[in-house]
C-alpha cells in the first residue's frame, strides 16, 4: 500500500486525524475526531485531503472510512460549548460541514463509498449520504435527526433524505428523532448493504467492492451518477440557505443551549419517548 | 452654529435629492443590495434624519456592532463596578456608560448603593479631577474605539498624576468585520465604514476586506449628504465588481491615517483578543496597556476582580443579534415594551448611539417627509 500523506491535528479539545492511501486504484480517506466529532479545522482538512483525492488520476473509487468508533457525528460541540459565544463557531462549524457535504455530493470524477465501520449522527450521517453507495458494519446505529440536540439540521439532510427514503419517512426520522439501526438503514435505503460485523472482514469486504468498481465498468458508473445526480443538485442552493437560516435560529434557542449543555456536561438524559423501540426490532 | 456653517452644504437638499436619485439609477439592476454599516453615529444619523426613506427598497442598510457603549463586555462593567465601592476609589466614564446593566447592576446602581462613580466628558477631565484631589485613587474607565483610544494614549503619554488609574475596555474595530463575514456568509455586499475611527486608522486598516473577502467598504462621514455619498460609492464598486476600499469622506480621512495618532497607539497599547458584548472573543480586538506603562493600569495595580462571576447574557435579549445584524430591533420581543430607555433591559436601549434607543427614539428612518426641505426638493 503506498502512503500518500496523512495529517495529525491537535486542536484545544480534540485530536483529529486524517490519512489518504491509495492502491489499486482505489483512494482510503480515513478520518478519526474524538468521539466522531468534526470541528471547523477537521473539515478543512477533510476537504483539503479530499481534494487531493478527487484530483488523484490514479483514483477511480474513493472510500470514507471515519473513524473505526464513530463514522462522524457531524459538528463538534465540545469547542462550542466553551466559547462564549457558542453560536458563531456552531454556525461556522455547519458551514464547514456543508462544505465536505457539498464537496462529496458534487464529486463527477469518482465513485464514492462511505464505509460505516461505526455508528454516525447528524451531520456525520449526511456526509455518509452524500456518498454514492453505503455500506454499514452489522452492530452501527443511525441518527439522521437533529432534534435530540435542540436543531433543526443542515448538511443537505433535507434535500437527502426525502429524495432517498421518501418525505413521510424522512418526517418520521426526523420529527420522531429515534435511532436506527443498520438493518433498519437499509430496509429504508439509507444503506445499501450491512456487511460483517468483525472489523477487519467488514474493511477486507469494503476494499473487495472498491477494487471491482475500480476496475470494471467504472465509467458507464460514473456517467450513471452524473445523470442520478443532476436533478438532485438542481437548484439546491435555495433549499440549503433555508436549511442554515433555520439552523441559525435555533442555535441562538434556549433549546439548543440546553440540550449542549447535558450533552457536554453529561447530565441528565431527556425523556425518551419511544425508548429503545426503534433498534429492539432488529437487534 | 456659525462655527459649523461649513456643514451646512452636506445637509443640503438640494444634492440629497440629487445622490438619491442617482442611488436609485445605479441601484435598479443590481437586485436586493445589503450594506452594513459599523458605527453607532451612522444609525443615529440615517436614523435622525430619514435616510432610508431616500433608499430605493432594494438597498437595504443594516446597522453592525458599531456602538461601543454596547460592545462593552459586562466582564469590564463588573470590575469597573467593583472598584467603585472600594474606598478612596472613584470610578470616572463617560455618561452613556454608566446606566449600561452588567452582572447584577449599572455604575449607576453602585453609585446609587454608595459607590463612587463619577461622570467625566473626556480622558482629559479625568487628568483634572485627579489633579485636583490628590488624596484620592481615580480610575478612569475608558471605552470606544480607536477615536477614543488615542487620546487616552495621548494623555498617557503626557504623563498624568499618580493617583489616576486606567481601565481599558477599547476595541479595535477592523477585526470584527471577519467575525461579521462568518455570521453573515455572502448576504452582505459591502460595508460603510466609520469615518472618525478611519480618521486615525486610515483606509488600509480594512485591506483585508479587498484580499480575503474580495467586498468593497467605502469609508463615510455623518451628514446626510456624506452618507449617501457614502452608499452611492459602495453601490458603484458593487455594480463594477470592484472590491476596493475608497474613501467617500476625504475631507477627513487620510488615506493612510493619522501618523501621530498611530504613533501614540502604538507607543502605549497592544492588541490581544477581545470580548464584544454578547457577540463573542474578537481576535486583536482589545487594546492593553503595554507592559511599559503598566503602572497605571487598573486591572494590575488595583483589586478589579468582582466578587462573582459574571452573568451569560440575559434570556430573551436579542441585543447582540441586532448588533450582528441578524435583527432589527423591531424583531426583539422586548422592543419598546418592557425594554425602554427609562427602563433598560440590554445595552442597545441605553446608548443614544444604541440601535434600540435610535429607533425607540427616531423610529428606523422611514419618516414621514411631508412638507420638509428635503421632501420638497425630491
Amino acid at each position: 500500500m503506498e502512503l500518500k500523506f496523512g495529517l495529525l491535528i491537535y486542536w484545544t479539545h480534540s485530536i483529529m486525524e486524517i490519512s489518504y492511501t491509495t492502491k489499486n486504484q482505489v483512494g482510503h480517506l480515513e478520518f478519526f475526531g474524538y468521539n466522531g466529532a468534526m470541528d471547523v479545522e477537521h473539515c478543512v482538512h477533510f476537504l483539503q485531503t479530499y481534494a487531493e483525492a478527487v484530483n488523484d488520476p490514479d483514483t477511480r473509487v474513493i472510500v470514507l472510512w471515519g473513524g473505526i468508533d464513530f463514522f462522524s457525528n457531524g459538528i463538534d460541540l465540545n469547542p462550542i460549548h466553551l466559547r462564549y459565544n457558542p453560536v458563531i463557531l456552531a454556525y461556522k462549524n455547519l458551514k464547514a460541514l456543508n462544505k465536505v457535504v457539498k464537496k462529496i455530493l458534487e464529486t463527477k470524477n469518482k465513485l464514492v463509498i462511505a464505509a460505516l465501520r461505526g455508528s454516525a449522527a447528524a451531520g456525520g450521517v449526511m456526509l455518509a449520504l452524500a456518498a454514492d453507495l453505503r455500506y454499514g458494519r452489522k452492530g452501527i446505529v443511525l441518527n439522521p435527526s437533529y432534534v435530540n440536540m435542540g436543531l433543526s439540521g443542515s448538511e443537505y439532510w433535507s434535500i437527502l433524505l426525502p429524495s432517498m427514503i421518501g418525505y413521510g419517512l424522512t418526517q418520521k426520522l426526523i420529527y420522531e428523532a429515534i435511532p436506527i439501526s443498520c438493518q433498519q438503514a437499509v430496509d429504508l435505503g439509507l444503506i445499501h448493504d450491512q456487511l460483517s460485523m468483525e472489523q477487519n472482514r467488514f474493511s477486507q469486504e469494503i476494499t473487495e467492492k472498491a477494487e471491482y468498481f475500480a476496475q470494471f465498468n467504472i465509467e458507464a458508473r460514473l456517467a450513471a451518477k452524473e445523470v442520478l445526480n443532476h436533478r438532485l443538485l438542481q437548484g439546491f442552493e435555495e433549499q440549503v440557505k433555508l436549511e442554515l437560516q433555520k439552523m441559525k435560529d435555533c442555535c441562538n434557542h434556549v433549546e439548543f443551549q440546553q440540550a449542549r449543555t447535558q450533552f457536554v456536561e453529561k447530565g441528565t438524559e431527556p425523556p425518551q419517548l419511544f425508548p429503545g423501540t426503534a433498534l429492539e426490532k432488529h437487534d | 452654529m456659525r462655527e459649523n456653517a461649513h456643514l451646512e452644504k452636506y445637509k443640503s437638499a438640494e444634492y440629497v435629492a440629487h445622490l438619491s436619485k442617482e442611488i436609485q439609477t445605479i441601484s435598479a439592476p443590481l437586485g436586493d443590495v445589503k450594506l452594513m454599516h459599523v458605527c453607532g453615529t451612522h444609525e443615529h444619523e440615517i436614523a435622525r434624519h430619514g435616510i432610508r426613506q431616500f433608499l430605493p427598497q432594494n438597498v437595504q442598510i443594516i446597522p453592525g456592532p458599531g456602538c461601543p457603549v454596547c460592545i462593552c463586555p459586562v466582564e469590564s462593567i463588573d470590575q469597573a463596578i467593583t472598584l467603585a465601592y472600594q474606598p478612596k476609589i472613584t470610578v470616572l466614564t463617560f455618561g452613556d456608560m454608566i446606566r449600561v446593566p452588567a452582572s447584577h447592576e449599572s455604575l449607576e446602581d453602585a453609585r446609587r448603593n454608595g459607590g463612587n462613580v463619577k461622570i467625566v466628558y473626556s480622558a482629559l477631565d479625568a487628568v483634572k479631577l485627579a489633579r485636583e484631589n490628590p488624596e484620592n485613587t481615580f480610575v478612569f474607565f475608558s471605552i470606544g474605539f480607536e477615536t477614543t483610544v488615542v487620546g487616552v494614549a495621548g494623555m498617557i503619554k503626557t504623563g498624568i498624576p499618580k493617583n489616576l488609574y486606567i481601565l481599558i475596555a477599547n476595541r479595535y474595530m477592523p477585526p470584527v468585520l471577519k467575525l461579521l463575514m462568518d455570521v453573515h456568509d455572502e448576504s452582505i455586499q459591502g460595508f460603510l465604514l466609520a469615518g472618525h475611527a478611519t480618521t486615525i486608522t486610515g483606509i488600509h486598516a480594512y485591506d483585508f476586506m479587498e484580499e480575503e473577502f474580495e467586498l468593497p467598504c467605502v469609508a463615510t462621514g455623518f451628514e446626510p449628504v456624506d452618507i449617501l455619498l457614502g452608499i452611492l460609492e459602495c453601490l458603484k464598486l458593487i455594480k463594477n465588481k470592484e472590491c476596493r476600499i475608497v474613501n467617500a469622506y476625504s475631507r477627513a480621512v487620510n488615506e493612510h491615517g493619522n501618523p501621530v495618532a498611530l504613533q501614540l497607539i502604538e507607543d502605549v497599547f497592544e492588541r490581544k483578543p477581545g470580548i464584544w458584548r454578547g457577540i463573542d472573543i474578537v481576535e486583536d480586538s482589545a487594546f492593553r496597556i503595554k507592559e511599559e506603562y503598566s503602572f497605571l493600569d487598573a486591572e494590575k495595580q488595583l483589586n478589579c476582580i468582582p466578587p462573582y462571576p459574571p452573568r451569560p447574557h440575559p434570556p430573551g435579549c436579542d441585543c447582540h443579534r441586532i448588533m450582528l445584524g441578524e435583527l432589527l430591533p423591531t424583531d426583539c420581543k422586548m422592543f419598546a415594551k418592557t425594554c425602554k430607555p427609562s427602563n433598560p433591559y440590554g445595552p442597545c436601549m441605553v446608548s443614544p448611539e444604541g440601535t434600540c434607543h435610535t429607533w425607540f427614539k427616531h423610529g428606523s428612518g422611514e419618516i414621514c417627509l411631508v412638507d420638509t426641505p428635503i421632501a420638497q426638493a425630491i
